[in-house]
């Protein structure tokens, strides 16, 4: 118990670290699983390469 | 009522601009054509009920090119309520080609005179209402760019099917006796086959002999026979042949219909404000001096003048004095141990400031080129290099990607669907990505200004470093057999000049900024606390824990590695361990770098500005990053190809980063002559043979001389 309270932020700043690498990760393997960003447009700039549309994602060219 | 609008034109028309401005979206547009190759659909803005589909743009609806099958496609089988035919006044004999024949479809058309404004900045008019009766339609003035009159064509589109207005207008009397007694015969007997409404359409393209109409119609051939001979009646009067006619015919009924309705002021001399300056922009002499100036400017003005001062300031100041030095005294006063402060301080705050700095530089750059495009010089561009391209082995199409690619290579490469010649396709998807991307300026920016004292050169250097690859890989690769091709021809039209408004800029602007904040937060975030571990993680004296960053798992493995980029001048675990990171995302070598940099600064990792020159020279030549990697895999669809791809790329890249060090050293005085000198003469040998050995079809056809000769 005391080793916690000692280490309280190291403890905090060590998990933050690790619960933004998580969400990183996620984030990544979640656009990647949409489709979006998959072509280096992130939806605005679709240079209409048909990528979305060879992965099946529908109205992602319109995102 | 659910109504969907459909948005036909001429290429570079500004239907995707009318698009966006109808449905608030934030499609890609480009002035050059063939910008949409697929249809993409959107709400209207204010009306739920309302869908508005732009289609790419097309010069008829015959099927020859992809975008016209698309196109066709949609109008024959989707079947809108209504089309918005969007014509750009400043070219409407040859859009109106389009309109004749949209109006056949037997669907509502609403005309829609885009660029309106410059026909009246030239001092132009055209009767709006005559050229609406004469077509049968209504026609309504717009400006797509400035968004005027835009809503109001949508809402008159919106009343015509409504109102069903269209339906009792006159069709136009565009073919003349003979050819309208043989359509009345085909009309009657297809009439039973198709839709009331198609009939006209139908019927002219069966006498066109239009194969993919005449098969989907399933005639048999005694009608067939019998609709043949009325067809070749109507041919051996007319003394040409039936596709011809009708193309004919509609000119004919076009060149009158603008002759009733359309006013040109004379110009002077025979030309226009365009046509003037391209005169001296596509010249055969100035044309690339005049594009290397304009772009030495622009990599100037954003990464070394303007670009530098914001630079220096989220560098040095916002994250070296504000927000590192505090983050760092707050956490010490939370009582953070040492190794904690340094993964949030140095790991995570270090990692993502040094990619993050550069944001501004990119922001002006991609500011600066969208102006280029956006105006028309880039289609100029594509026109001029096209002379050059061709002596190369590849077509002015293929400069279309390389220009994407200055953006981000991903798309670039997916850009390359344009070319249809398979092996030209495959020569631009390996180089294209050799031109510097906006992920790649931060490392450009990084040892021109931090390593080489802020050399000006630097950026514009780089980029036409990048040109000067693509030139040689492509005379080296198109003398192999598997490039070998032929010339193929590259018909492009070139838009008008125009000033680019903010809004669009913006939009392009954001789009890459924004891509690149993400990429902050995700792939390179997850770099930073990856490579803080591997560099502050390893095995020591009490077994596996916190070690100095010399003894860390990075050191190991780095150090391993690294004595293969010894004869490149950075033979050391950081520079391989940023070079390694850059493979996930290019920005990954400045975010990596600065989490090594620790108290000797980045300037440690090289001797020498040819060493850090040569590093440049490599990260930027070598394969792209992941992204890129898997869409050129998929784009190859061949793992042999793909493994050449990458090979070709990482060796050419080692080959002249070698030449870089070694030549670079010697010269500068900083390297001695050696083992290092000598194997770099025998790869500038190599590279000389490969490029001046003569081209497998060159010295066929010179045999083919020599034979015709004697």
């Amino acid at each position: 118990m005391n080793w916690i309270i000692d280490n309280l932020t190291n403890i905090i700043v060590v998990s933050a670290v690790a619960v933004g690498v998580i969400l990183a990760i996620r984030k990544m393997h979640k656009d990647k699983k949409t489709g979006k960003g998959c072509c280096g447009c992130n939806g605005g700039s679709c240079a209409n390469c048909r990528f979305c549309e060879e992965l099946h994602i529908k109205g992602h060219q319109n995102n | 009522m659910n109504i969907k609008i459909a948005l036909a034109g001429n290429p570079n028309s500004g239907k995707t601009t009318l698009f966006n401005s109808l449905t608030g979206s934030a499609q890609y547009v480009g002035n050059w054509p063939g910008v949409t190759v697929e249809k993409k659909d959107g709400r209207l803005k204010g009306h739920r009920d309302v869908t508005v589909q732009d289609l790419p743009g097309i010069y008829s609806l015959s099927p020859y090119t992809q975008e016209e099958v698309v196109a066709r496609g949609y109008l024959v089988n989707d079947r809108p309520d209504v089309i918005l035919n969007i014509v750009d006044s400043t070219n409407i004999e040859r859009n109106l080609y389009l309109t004749t024949q949209l109006i056949e479809l037997g669907i509502p058309v609403v005309i829609c005179l885009n660029m309106m404004d410059i026909i009246k900045k030239n001092g132009d008019r055209i009767d709006i209402e005559a050229l609406g009766k004469k077509l049968g339609c209504l026609v309504l003035e717009i400006s797509a760019l400035k968004g005027d009159g835009c809503m109001a064509a949508a809402e008159a589109a919106i009343d015509t099917v409504k109102k069903n207005t269209n339906g009792n207008l006159e069709m136009p009397h565009v073919f003349n006796g003979s050819v309208e007694h043989a359509l009345a015969h085909i009309e009657e007997s297809i009439a039973d086959k198709v839709e009331p409404g198609l009939i006209r359409w139908y019927a002219i393209k069966v006498f066109e002999r239009d194969q993919k109409v005449i098969e989907s119609l399933k005639l048999d051939q005694p009608l067939m026979d019998h609709l043949n001979e009325h067809i070749r009646d109507c041919e051996k009067e007319m003394d040409d042949e039936a596709e011809s006619i009708i193309t004919d015919q509609r000119y004919k009924y076009i060149t009158k219909v603008v002759e009733q309705a359309v006013r040109k002021k004379p110009l002077k001399d025979g030309l226009s404000l365009s046509d003037r300056i391209d005169r001296l922009v596509t010249s055969k002499y100035l044309a690339l001096p005049i594009f290397a100036g304009i772009m030495f400017l622009v990599y100037y003005i954003s990464v070394t003048s303007l670009g530098t001062i914001t630079t220096d300031f989220i560098n040095d100041i916002l994250f070296g004095k504000w927000i590192q030095p505090g983050a760092a005294s707050l956490l010490a006063a939370a009582g953070a141990s040492k190794p904690v402060i340094s993964l949030a301080v140095d790991g995570i705050l270090g990692g993502i400031a040094a990619p993050l700095s550069f944001i501004p530089q990119m922001a002006i750059l991609f500011l600066l080129l969208s102006f280029l495009e956006d105006c028309g010089y880039m289609a100029r561009v594509a026109f001029i290099m096209d002379r050059a391209f061709r002596r190369l082995g590849l077509s002015g199409k293929s400069f279309i990607p390389l220009l994407i690619s200055s953006g981000c290579g991903v798309p670039g490469i997916m850009a390359t669907r344009t070319i249809e010649n398979e092996k030209n396709r495959r020569m631009t998807m390996i180089t294209t990505t050799m031109i510097p991307c906006g992920a790649k300026l931060p490392v450009i920016a990084l040892i021109g200004g931090v390593i080489m004292g802020g050399a000006w050169w630097m950026a514009p250097a780089m980029y036409f470093m990048g040109i000067a690859a693509v030139v040689i890989s492509c005379l080296i690769l198109k003398k192999f057999k598997m490039f070998e091709m032929d010339d193929t021809p590259f018909v492009m039209e070139l838009p008008n000049y125009h000033l680019p408004l903010a809004k669009s800029l913006g939009i392009h602007v954001w789009d890459r900024v924004k891509g690149f904040l993400k990429k902050a937060g995700t792939v390179i975030f997850v770099c930073c606390a990856v490579m803080w571990m591997l560099a502050n993680f390893g095995f020591g004296a009490g077994g596996f824990g916190l070690v100095p960053t010399n003894e860390s798992l990075l050191a190991v493995i780095g150090g391993f590695i690294a004595p293969l980029f010894a004869p490149l001048g950075f033979g050391n675990y950081q520079s391989v361990a940023a070079s390694i990171s850059g493979f996930a995302a290019k920005e990954g070598i400045v975010s990596t770098m600065g989490v090594l940099a620790g108290a000797g600064g980045m300037k440690t990792f090289f001797a020498g500005s040819a060493a850090a020159m040569a590093f440049l020279v490599f990260n930027l030549l070598d394969s792209p990053c992941l992204a890129a990697v898997s869409t050129l895999a998929r784009e190859m669809n061949s793992r042999k190809w793909t493994i050449f791809a990458l090979a070709y790329q990482n060796i050419f890249a080692y080959m002249v980063a070698l030449l870089v060090y070694q030549f670079g050293g010697l010269l500068s005085g900083t390297l001695d002559f050696g083992a290092g000198t000598v194997a770099a003469i025998a790869v500038l040998v190599l590279m000389i043979y490969l490029i001046g050995r003569k081209d497998r079809k060159e010295s066929e056809i010179g045999g083919l001389g020599y034979e015709l000769d004697n």
